[in-house]
């Protein structure tokens, strides 16, 4: 079975699966936990391509997330633009700006990036609290309309879940073949030896930019998409705890895997609802994951998964060599 | 703008930057060690202020004692974060130690939240809150403590490093582990010290500003983001680039606030970060060489 | 032979700090030959190859590629000027399969946009079956057909080794630089790579340069030898001048003459 085969079959198994799951739930507020828990996963793939196969560590993706989500907000709301003109916009903005801000970032490297990303993540959120006339400061920002598309108002919650889960698979969907492709291979060599992915003709830096603003684009679909459900947006959701939260998703999920990153994030997004003390220990639970995951199980969830799976596997065919 | 408003922004600059100058110092110390940022070197900062208020408030115990308990406690903490997490990471990535320390940061953020909640607290100035007057203005007597302090802790550890034989062995180990350990030195002991060490200064940092700035499980995060700031500032693994950098950080910072804006006080900072790993890694006093970066 | 060279190093100098590296070495390596670079430890072989593929910036000095001036061209844009390298130390894509590394090496050849990657097109599907099918030419040429699938870290040193050529040359280039290739390889596997070099050099029609130390190899192969030594081109020959040469002795052996 090839490999496109397989992503083909796991994404309608996952589309299948996403379509019947608001009938096993017993309660109807559970769709709008799952709601949030995809626009997380939306971005969390992009940060896993980046962070997984690009290598690239950012600490302040939540930034992006919320310039989208204030961009089309002050858009549709303030301006009265027509809501898909706002979100294009918005996208694009968001995507422009990672474009400026990897140019002389990607120049750095390890700690230098950590610190560049985390810092320009803390300056956007204090944009976002203190420019209060454009962005209604701490306290948020009001009365986004709900998304409305070709005519049709995703007012319910059980709409606005299908069109997410619809998104939410077409990104997985188009993530996978991305990896499947001569890009993908281009990452995977990049991540592996730069040295080699050099000689073979591979723009280092190139690439590296563009999983910088694929990764923001991401994070800019998930931020309008929040926007325009929430109705509303504060600079709290999109602070240091957010692009940290986003990172402990990749790193449980497993750093070079799309369907780890779905897994981490919808699995961190749904946690809260069902421990009850979850906010006290958050952190604590976010912190240990962190140490834990890095010290014992670099590739997270999906990574020890698919070790299992090969050792099992190669119990049964010849040895190699 | 008149001099004694520019001298005001002077002191409070030369106050809050002298912390920001600890905290970087405890970067470069375990930098210089092991060529590792340890992004909890903030929450080291954090503890010593934070056991210091819950010392007396709990505990009841006079001031003196409870900055000595809380320096002690912060230190002991520095360690065993290199016992239980950096010591077992040994072979990983630079992305992994990376997380790890993230996670550590959080870890004792979260603990911190934990036992003592999200209230801020207010240690006491250590000599009573008499203004002292200043040509034109003033400055309070924890200031003087602030700038005392800090000026005989960086002489106390260049007395170590360049004088001791323990300080001697520490930096061999940041020019050659391997080297080190041939002339056996214990590379790892020495990481294990240069850990405390960091975070005994990160603590004396956090205790002598507590009575001036409130202080909070999460003053952490802002502390260490921008103690690394003046770490690239004074040019990475120089200590007197980092004491430097944290005073020139926290003097730019004070008029900023005062002189373009106090809400954008701290993009400023970041900015300026940012600025810096852009166009000079190096910093002002570090080699301009781009190996590291 | 020397009369068409493919690649010309024109005074070439390589200095880092105090050490001078490279001392305006003069290099050609002909079209269609195989040119060994030979020398003791330190001599700036490996230095030399790593200037001509734009890893390291030479101090002074040119480099020329069949015409093209490579000194301007950043390393990846190297590989599109026609030369590529393989490494010493192996330099293998462990987190992909052995195909997949091979497919990797065609890289600049395949010819789709990210777009077409996103949604599959015709053209998406077309150039990576070309890509495909061109890399499966490539192991068989090697003789890895059946690992194709396997992952690149599973693989068996001298396996491994023979993977890298097979990526170097789906590169399609003109040029070839083997930094060591027979370095951990047992006798066997050195001949079996000697022919391997000559069928390359035969059959695919690239010009091959090889920096070597185990001398069957070098002098069963070589059509032409330059030797190095600190840096210095101290002789250029065919195997059987080199052998002779008085310099070139007097620099492996040192200056003692009891064993002459």
């Amino acid at each position: 079975m090839s490999t496109g085969t397989r992503n083909l079959l796991g994404v309608g198994a996952f589309a299948g699966f996403v379509s019947v799951l608001p009938f096993m739930l017993t309660n109807d507020y559970y769709v709008s936990t799952l709601i949030m828990a995809f626009f997380n996963a939306i971005v969390v793939i992009g940060l896993n391509l980046l962070l997984g196969y690009a290598g690239q560590i950012s600490l302040g993706h939540g930034a992006f997330y919320g310039l989208a989500a204030y961009s089309t907000a002050i858009l549709t709301a303030t301006y009265g633009w027509p809501m898909g003109a706002a979100c294009v916009a918005a996208i694009a903005l968001t995507s422009a700006v990672a474009y400026l801000i990897a140019i002389p970032t990607l120049k750095l490297s390890g700690h230098y990036l950590a610190m560049a990303t985390l810092g320009f993540g803390l300056i956007v959120y204090i944009v976002f609290n203190e420019a209060i006339e454009v962005t209604g400061g701490p306290s948020g920002f009001v009365g986004i309309p709900r998304l409305e598309l070709f005519g049709f108002s995703f007012d319910s919650d059980l709409s606005y879940y299908y069109l997410t889960g619809l998104v939410l698979t077409l990104v997985v969907w188009a993530s996978l073949n991305l990896i499947d492709s001569r890009i993908g291979r281009a990452m995977r060599a990049i991540h592996s030896s730069e040295k080699a992915a050099e000689v073979s003709g591979i723009d280092i830096t190139g690439y590296k930019r563009f999983i910088f603003v694929l990764s923001a684009a991401y994070a800019g679909i998930a931020g309008v998409l929040y926007a325009h459900y929430l109705s509303f947006v504060a600079p709290s959701s999109f602070g240091f705890h957010f692009s940290v939260t986003l990172i402990v998703m990749v790193v449980l999920g497993g750093m070079a895997s799309v369907w780890g990153a779905v897994a981490g994030a919808i699995f961190l997004s749904v946690l809260p609802e069902f421990l009850r003390v979850f906010e006290n220990i958050e952190t604590l639970i976010y912190g240990s994951i962190l140490v834990l995951c890095m010290m014992f199980m670099p590739e997270g969830i999906a990574g020890g998964l698919s070790k299992l799976g090969r050792f099992l596997l190669s119990k049964r065919s010849r040895h190699v060599g | 703008m008149d001099a004694a408003s520019l001298l005001q922004y002077l002191i409070s600059g030369l106050t809050v930057g002298s912390t920001y100058g600890l905290t970087a110092l405890g970067f470069t110390i375990i930098y210089n060690t092991t060529g590792i940022i340890n992004f909890a070197q903030g929450e080291f900062v954090m503890l010593g202020g934070m056991m210091a208020v819950v010392l007396m408030k709990t505990l009841g115990l006079p001031l003196v004692p409870a900055i000595l308990v809380a320096v002690a406690g912060a230190t002991a903490a520095g360690g065993l974060v290199e016992r239980l997490t950096i010591r077992p990471a040994k072979g990983a990535s630079v992305i992994q130690l990376i997380i790890v320390t993230i996670g550590v940061s959080i870890l004792i953020r979260g603990i911190a939240m934990l036992f003592w909640g999200k209230d801020t607290f207010a240690l006491p100035h250590f000599s009573g809150m008499q203004p002292i007057a200043l040509g034109g203005a003033t400055m309070l007597p924890q200031s003087l403590w602030v700038l005392a302090v800090t000026f005989a802790l960086l002489a106390a550890l260049k007395v170590f490093f360049s004088g001791t034989i323990y300080g001697k062995a520490m930096l061999a180990c940041s020019y050659d582990p391997k080297a080190a350990s041939l002339v056996g030195i214990d590379v790892r002991r020495m990481v294990l010290v240069s850990f405390m060490i960091s975070a005994f200064v990160g603590a004396v940092g956090g205790v002598i500003l507590a009575p001036m700035t409130l202080t909070s499980y999460d003053v952490g995060i802002l502390l260490g983001l921008k103690g690394f700031a003046a770490c690239i500032l004074g040019g990475l693994g120089n200590p007197f680039g980092a004491a430097a950098g944290g005073l020139i950080l926290g003097v730019l910072e004070s008029f900023g606030a005062g002189l373009i804006s106090s809400a954008y006080k701290d993009a400023i900072t970041f900015v300026i970060l940012l600025v810096l790993l852009f166009a000079k890694p190096s910093g002002l006093f570090g080699k301009a060489s781009s190996e590291r970066v | 032979m020397s009369a068409n060279p493919l690649l010309s190093c024109r005074a070439v100098t390589m200095r880092f700090g105090g050490v001078t590296a490279l001392d305006a070495v003069d290099f050609n390596a002909a079209q269609g030959a195989i040119t060994s670079i030979i020398g003791p430890n330190g001599a700036g072989k490996t230095t030399l190859l790593s200037a001509v593929t734009g890893m390291i910036e030479p101090t002074s000095g040119r480099i020329d590629l069949g015409g093209t001036d490579l000194t301007p061209l950043p390393a990846f844009k190297r590989s599109h000027a026609g030369v590529v390298r393989t490494f010493q130390n192996l330099e293998v894509f462990s987190n992909m399969t052995v195909l997949e590394n091979v497919m990797t090496g065609h890289h600049r050849h395949v010819r789709y946009s990210a777009l077409d990657a996103l949604v599959r097109t015709p053209r998406y599907r077309r150039e990576e079956r070309r890509c495909t099918d061109l890399a499966q030419e490539k192991l068989a040429f090697v003789g890895l057909s059946e690992l194709a699938d396997a992952p690149a870290g599973d693989l068996a040193f001298g396996q491994q080794r023979a993977m890298e050529l097979a990526r170097a040359v789906a590169a399609g280039p003109s040029l070839l630089l083997l930094d060591e290739p027979a370095a951990g390889l047992n006798m066997k596997e050195t001949k079996a790579l000697g022919v391997l070099i000559r069928r390359i050099r035969d059959e695919l029609g690239i010009t091959i340069v090889l920096v070597e130390h185990d001398m069957d190899l070098v002098m069963g192969i070589s059509d032409e030898i330059m030797v190095l030594n600190y840096g210095k081109n101290i002789a250029v020959g065919t195997p059987l001048e080199i052998q002779k040469d008085p310099d070139v002795v007097r620099a492996y052996l040192g200056d003692d003459d009891e064993d002459i």
